[in-house]
């Protein structure tokens, strides 16, 4: 077999690789003005203070902390950031507000809430998001997103204590009342895509110091973990995801046959699941669950559905009733009569929640204030509020955070991305596949390229200046790869100006610097591993600056009907970030990939490769 | 166009007398409830008094309060008016106080008042919900017709040229608009004093109306489209001699609407039926996208694009309670039910409209045996897509209660009968509803709230309200098929999921049998009582004749993967490595061309996702699409005589034959009888066999018919004498049980005037033969009656009619045995429809033509869909 891996100019590629490891670690030292992209809000996270009159909001792409006042409707005060605010927490007593800057920086600042304004930094991992303070005030978690870790601070000393090792990409934490019991959602499967299994789960710590901790796993296509929230009781916890049916071919999407978006139902006593639930219907779905809130009195559960620009207001007391009844077999929906039922049922909340339009774009944080709900309508740059004592027929009333700001295409083009009013009967969007423009590690049988044989998603950075399009090459370019996704995927026909706004939002898209580099340069370890890289032939196929160099070739991945298949070569950029990898996502470690899934050493020569050297090698090209 | 300011809205005493004969109308045949509360009344108080307190009931004065608060709240800047109607309404319940504290002192001039009062709570009532601009707002638009004839079924309102009931036709219709927002002035769009108009609909831009229209009873319905403002009439569809109807814009700029293009008849009679079909938005390229073997009509948008039907269909089940509403997608795909398949009553499911802003849909609850109308149904299919529980509501009230009860007729009860619904948003519904006339229809109103108005009435009727103006579009869904393939693909994920399926062990179930049911082209006045009448007879009990397409592996874990030619109606059948059916579809479906459609497993809940399965995906899919291999040759249609009779005759008849003592047990000799022949007679009439039938809606529990279940192969099993039969022997006989023991192969006869369409003896050779014997052939052509085989044409002498006559009468023998004997040589010379040979009779062979003339059309329509051209209808005879 030819080996495509022979390079002849070395010194160039490395030359070009390196400048271009430079001009991340430069992003990575100054985050992306996206206050210059036009100074949207994006309001993502809502904290209410104390006393229910005030709501912080964490403002996404403004950097900026808003003070919202509930009676007066208005924003009362602002706090710039330095960079995007990921994630909020109020101290008990509500004098401090932990804000999390979600980037590679990891900081985290300390706000005063009297005087507004940062009083102390703390340092955390990469892209902290997700802080919560124990319920005695004494230690702050706050979960580092691609590092895969949760720092645990001593908020008296101010001192890092230790880093819990989640699974992948914690993104939403709750701890238990008692002060025992530290929950992480995490938001994408790990491990190998193409067995039987591939979900996402919630991990679990022992905060108050018995116990061990340990995982939840979500049922079979769990994916796109954003929200985790405790019952008033603290007995129950509740996960918003997308529970993937990726085992089929995507034939239709009647009746969710891709993507259903599901809220699971966690026993905190016992750190099991006691059973997932759909908020889609029969012909409508629930896209994208983002936010969960649970309301004081313990008889509703609060889901923003960021894709349908809706809350799903479940009554909580009957839906334990249900799931009880289900457990003992009793037929609770034609379709429900034991808990193996309730997952794939698409009646099971029927007459026991209702769906609110909301009047702005994308809610995703959620907040309870007295009897109001507020989400954070992150494309409208407003609050969303509803009143829950309203009566039989609510309605939702947008608050604006500030002045409207004239859209942009690449902004358009990202709430076109989130927006599964563009997908037949809305149950999914762009963005449920592609979670922040990347993948959502599953496989999914398109039609594309014939039936039966799945495919790892791919992430969309950089797919526009990297053609051809999917894994097969089969799209000439993602251009065209858009608008297919839209007629065959979103089973949609859709105006032309919405595909092009994708593009531009796509086209936007910054790579994330790597959470293997080092104060935003390669490790020692990774050093190394880029020599290997060279010597091994990796870039040839991958060179510099793109790490790809636009061809198909048989790397002798092919199996089955796709033995002797030749692949196109994706992009290494952010590769940390896309496993599990290869074209049916088999490889769920670097080290695998390189080593187990490449005996023949047709996909760069790594046979020979010591265990350190291979270490070296992954190090270096998880830090691309 | 004709404008007519003295037709304008109702004259106050009308409206009173309408609306009080409404309320009664829908609220006093169900009040049984409401009138045992009158109890506690005073009893000194007297007649006047307690009549007072039902019509205070009966004027729902809290549902006239909700639905003025309903407008207060919903039109902020129309509050003013709101709240004027509500200080009204104040004003009136006051005054209704008062005069029942006059009645309860007996004070003798109260009644009087109230009767007044009772009056402005009609007025009022009126006023208040012509208030709301969906009523209001713009104009009504509207047809006057007399309702159509009573006929057979409720799809039977077409009354095309040439066909069984052309005579049923009665002229006389317009198209009209009423505006409520000018005083209720109506204006006609369109007249026709010989002919009918018929299922408008207005264009999401308001600016033009699409419709179906006759011009005389020599015209047959074409479509039309006319502007909002009654000009430009044109029309789009020309062909002579077929019906098209029920027009439907989609948001594309093209037409759904029903046709008779694929000229067929529902199998339990002799009544042409119809599909759906589709066309450009100026008449070009008409193209089939139902397929569905009977009726297909009343078609609506859903929100999502999808096109929502009433359809009527029967395969292996009862012909009265087969009609529900089903979903498909504007180029064919995916056919879905959406509620009521398998619900046996009521028998009529039809027009089903969406409701704005929800899931739920309206729809109308009728019989199978009536005009298309019956109670007005509000549906949820988040509850169940059968049965009583997803039926929140029904108008009349009552109608509900009939839920499930009786039959496919039950329904029939329902008084008043309402139809054409039209949902004005998620609270306010139009409709037409009888006015209490006779069979007259008038426009009407009803809320959630509980009011009900007749808004405007004319005679002969009112029907099709819809308000004339814009809407949105629903979004459009991309074209999944294809004008170049021929086949598409199905598959199945796992075979053992689904609601029927207990007590099937994985691993059970090794093949999946297609089998298409082919459509009804034929018909003969000469009947056969099955279940329902067959015309000709097909079957002992159920209708459909059958053409087995192949059998395709199931893999272990349940998942098949296979070709399907395109357009052809098929069902599936599990069979087990016996080749033995577990479990049978009992419906119909189908692939366009180059579709791929997919199922969970059989019968699977329809309210459930797709649920994990045990490994990464359906094992099939790993593998190439199975193809169709046939039956012991190529698909052909089912025919007893040639494909089971000849496994009797090599190993059964030797002793289950007349004379021995085996054939007066069973009778497996191959002799054709007067319908069928004797082996099948005896089969079935002795219960030897147990299969479905035309049996009933409910889905059936595995092996409860079929091979499993019957006597037959029990014995074959067991083991009988010395009986070998071959392996492929015991597979047609299994087979031929499990697709429900059919005989004909076709719908198309040789003696379409004798006896069930199939006797080779006249109706005078029957009489004589009935005189001569004593034996009424006649009477016994019906699956119930019949007593066994009486003749043999095979060997007319050991007809069992002719027993003990020759002793008795050997003039009569003789006569009687010429009589038979001549039927066999009819046989000879002109073979019946079970024989080779057979030769259609000139009827059915016009049909035919008929038939191929409109099928060479769709292709030439499908060639131009290729080639980026156009074909128009051919108007010409």
């Amino acid at each position: 077999m030819r080996n495509p891996m022979r390079l002849k100019n070395i010194t160039g590629v490395l030359i070009r690789a390196i400048s271009l490891l430079i001009l991340f670690a430069g992003l990575a030292l100054s985050p992306i003005p996206e206050k210059a992209a036009g100074s949207f809000r994006s309001p993502l996270v809502l904290v209410p203070d104390d006393d229910g009159r005030h709501l912080y909001v964490a403002q996404a792409t403004a950097n900026e902390i808003a003070l919202f006042d509930v009676e007066k409707g208005r924003v009362a005060g602002r706090l710039e950031i330095p960079g995007p605010p990921g994630g909020m927490a109020l101290a008990p007593g509500g004098s401090r507000l932990f804000v999390t800057q979600a980037d590679p920086d990891g900081l985290i600042h300390l706000v005063d809430t009297k005087t507004f304004r940062i009083e102390k930094r703390l340092e955390a991992g990469h892209f902290p998001v997700a802080p919560v303070v124990s319920p005695d005030g004494k230690r702050l978690y706050v979960c580092n997103r691609f590092d895969n870790t949760v720092s645990v601070f001593d908020l008296e000393s101010g001192k890092e204590l230790e880093r819990l090792q989640a699974v992948r990409e914690p993104v939403a934490a709750v701890i238990t009342p008692d002060n025992k019991w530290l929950f992480v959602a995490n938001h994408l499967p790990s491990g190998a895509a193409d067995g039987a299994y591939a979900a996402a789960g919630i991990s679990f710590f022992p905060v108050g110091g018995e116990g061990k901790p340990g995982f939840i796993p979500l049922p079979n296509g769990s994916t796109g973990l954003r929200g985790l929230s405790l019952s008033h009781d603290g007995r129950h916890a509740y996960a918003t995801h997308i529970l993937a049916r990726y085992q089929l071919p995507t034939t239709q999407l009647e009746r969710g046959w891709m993507n259903t978006n599901a809220l699971s139902v966690i026993d905190v006593k016992n750190r099991s699941l006691l059973n997932t639930v759909l908020l889609d219907s029969v012909d409508l779905g629930a896209a994208n669950p983002w936010g969960v809130a649970c309301t004081p009195d313990g008889r509703s559960i609060c889901v923003s559905l960021a894709g349908t620009h809706e809350i799903c207001l479940i009554d909580r007391v009957k839906l334990h009733e249900r799931l009880a009844a289900a457990a003992r077999g009793e037929k609770v929906t034609s379709v429900s009569r034991s808990s193996e039922d309730v997952p794939n049922d698409l009646s099971f909340l029927v007459g026991i929640s209702k769906r609110i339009a909301l009047a702005g774009k994308g809610p995703r944080g959620l907040a309870l204030a007295g009897s109001r709900l507020y989400a954070a309508e992150y494309y409208s740059d407003s609050l969303g509020v509803v009143d829950l004592e309203s009566g039989r027929r609510k309605r939702a009333k947008s608050l604006p955070l500030g002045p409207k700001v004239a859209m942009m295409k690449e902004r358009q083009g990202e709430i076109f991305f989130n927006d599964a009013g563009l997908c037949f009967q809305k149950w999914q969007s762009c963005a449920s596949c592609h979670p922040d423009g990347r993948a959502d590690a599953l496989n999914w049988d398109l039609l594309n390229d014939g039936l039966g044989n799945p495919k790892n998603t791919k992430s969309l950075l950089l797919s526009h200046r990297t053609p051809p399009s999917m894994i097969t090459g089969i799209r000439d370019d993602a251009e065209m790869a858009v608008r297919a996704g839209l007629r065959h995927i979103q089973f949609a026909v859709r105006p032309e100006a919405e595909a092009a706004a994708i593009d531009a939002f796509l086209e936007s898209m910054k790579p994330v610097p790597s959470p293997f580099l080092k104060g935003g340069s390669l490790s020692a370890s990774a050093e190394r591993g880029r020599e290997i890289f060279e010597n091994a032939g990796c870039a040839s196929c991958h060179p510099a600056p793109l790490l790809t160099n636009l061809q198909k070739y048989d790397v002798g991945t092919g199996r089955g009907r796709e033995e002797a298949i030749a692949f196109d070569t994706p992009t290494l950029i952010e590769v940390w970030r896309t496993g599990p990898w290869l074209y049916d996502g088999r490889a769920a470690t670097m080290q695998s990939l390189l080593r187990e899934h490449n005996r023949m050493d047709s996909h760069g020569t790594t046979a020979e490769l010591t265990e350190e050297q291979l270490r070296d090698l992954a190090e270096f090209i998880l830090s691309l | 166009m004709r404008e007519s300011d003295h037709q304008t809205t109702l004259p106050p005493g009308r409206i009173k007398l309408i609306c009080l004969v409404s309320l009664f109308l829908v609220l006093v045949p169900f009040s049984a409830a409401r009138s045992g509360e009158e109890a506690d009344q005073d009893p000194d108080a007297g007649q006047p008094l307690q009549e007072f307190r039902t019509k205070k009931d009966a004027a729902r004065l809290d549902a006239l309060r909700a639905g003025l608060n309903d407008l207060v709240a919903g039109y902020p800047d129309r509050q003013a008016r709101s709240r004027s109607i509500l200080r009204e309404l104040d004003d009136l319940e006051k005054h209704l106080e008062k005069t029942e504290k006059r009645l309860v002192r007996g004070d003798k001039g109260a009644a009087a008042a109230a009767a007044k009062l009772f009056g402005r709570v009609d007025a009022l009532r009126h006023k208040a919900l012509c208030a709301d601009p969906l009523v209001s707002g713009q104009p009504i638009l509207f047809v006057v017709r007399k309702q159509y004839r009573s006929d057979h079924h409720n799809t039977a309102t077409l009354f095309q040229t040439g066909e069984i009931n052309t005579g049923s036709f009665t002229g006389g219709a317009a198209l009209k608009t009423i505006d409520f927002g000018k005083g209720g002035r109506v204006k006609t769009l369109l007249e026709l004093p010989e002919g009918v108009i018929r299922d408008p609909e207005v264009h999401f831009s308001g600016s033009k109306i699409v419709f179906s229209m006759r011009k005389n009873r020599e015209d047959d319905y074409h479509i039309y489209e006319i502007n909002s403002d009654g000009s430009g009439l044109r029309q789009l569809t020309k062909s002579p001699g077929i019906s098209d109807v029920d027009p439907l814009y989609l948001p594309d700029g093209t037409i759904v609407f029903s046709s008779t293009r694929e000229p067929k008849y529902c199998m339990c009679n002799r009544h042409i039926m119809a599909n759906l079909f589709r066309m450009e938005g100026d008449g070009a390229n008409i193209r089939q996208i139902g397929k569905s073997t009977l009726f297909e009509g009343h078609a609506a948008l859903l929100p999502d694009g999808r096109i929502l039907y009433d359809r009527w269909e029967y395969v292996d089940r009862n012909f009265g309670d087969a009609q529900g509403l089903w979903s498909m997608n504007p180029d064919g795909t995916n056919p879905a039910v959406y509620w009521g398949n398998n619900t046996n009553s009521p028998g009529g499911v039809i027009d089903g409209r969406p409701i704005p802003g929800t899931q739920m849909a309206l729809c109308i609850l009728g019989s199978c045996h009536d005009r298309p109308w019956g109670a007005l149904a509000l549906l949820d299919r988040n509850v169940g897509v059968d049965g009583a529980g997803p039926v929140l509501q029904t108008w009349p009230v009552g109608a509900i209660a009939l839920m499930g009860k009786g039959n496919w007729d039950t329904f029939k009860q329902v008084n008043p009968k309402y139809e054409d619904p039209w949902p004005l948003n998620d609270r306010t519904f139009l409709c037409s509803r009888m006015t209490g006339r006779g069979e007259e229809m008038g426009i009407c109103l009803v809320d959630l709230h509980g009011n009900e108005i007749m808004l405007h009435t004319e005679e002969p009727g009112c029907y099709d309200p819809m308000p004339l103006g814009p809407s949105a579009a629903p979004q459009l869904i991309p074209q999944r098929r294809s004008f170049s393939a021929d086949s598409g693909f199905f598959y199945v994920a796992d075979v053992y999921s689904g609601t029927n399926m207990s007590g099937v062990k994985r691993g059970e179930v090794r093949s999946l049998r297609v089998v298409e049911s082919p459509e009804k082209r034929f018909w003969t006045h000469a009947s056969w009582g099955g279940q329902g009448v067959h015309c000709p007879a097909m079957n002992w009990h159920d209708f459909n004749n059958k053409r087995i397409l192949g059998t395709v592996p199931v893999e272990p874990d349940g998942s098949a993967f296979f070709e399907v030619p395109a357009e052809k109606f098929v069902y599936f059948q599990l069979l087990d490595e016996k080749g033995m059916m577990v479990q049978s579809m009992r419906s119909g479906t189908m692939v366009q061309a180059g579709e791929t459609a997919g199922c969970v497993g059989c019968h699977e809940p329809r309210l459930a996702a797709p649920p994990p399965l045990s490994r990464k995906m359906p094992l099939a899919l790993e593998r190439p699409p199975s193809r169709l291999d046939g039956w012991y040759g190529e698909p052909r249609l089912f025919n007893y005589m040639t494909e089971v009779q000849p496994v009797f005759d090599r190993a059964c008849v030797q002793c289950h034959d007349f004379g021995k003592e085996a054939g007066q047990t069973l009778n497996l000799a191959p002799d054709r009888t007067l319908t069928f022949n004797t082996s099948y007679n005896e089969l079935w009439r002795k219960k030897k066999i147990t299969v479905v039938g035309a049996g009933p809606s409910r889905i059936q529990e595995p092996r409860t018919w079929g091979s499993h279940a019957s006597r037959l192969v029990e014995v074959l099993l067991a083991g009988h004498n010395d009986v070998a039969l071959g392996t492929e022997e015991f597979d047609r006989i299994v087979t031929w049980i499990d697709i429900n023991a059919p005989f004909y192969p076709v719908y198309s006869s040789a003696y379409p005037g004798n006896l069930a369409g199939r006797s080779p003896l006249d109706g005078n050779q029957i009489n004589r033969l009935s005189q001569l014997t004593g034996v009424p052939f006649s009477k016994l052509a019906h699956h119930q009656n019949n007593k066994g085989p009486r003749i043999s044409f095979d060997r007319p002498e050991l007809s069992a009619c002719l027993v003990g006559l020759k002793e008795k009468d050997a003039a009569a023998f003789e006569e009687a045995l010429a009589i038979i004997r001549s039927g066999t040589l009819t046989l000879v010379e002109q073979p019946r429809a079970d024989m080779s040979g057979f030769n259609a009779c000139t009827t059915d062979r016009l049909h035919q033509v008929k038939y191929e003339k409109r099928q060479r059309a769709e292709r030439l329509s499908r060639d131009a869909i290729r080639k980026g051209g156009k074909r128009y209808d051919d108007a010409s005879k």
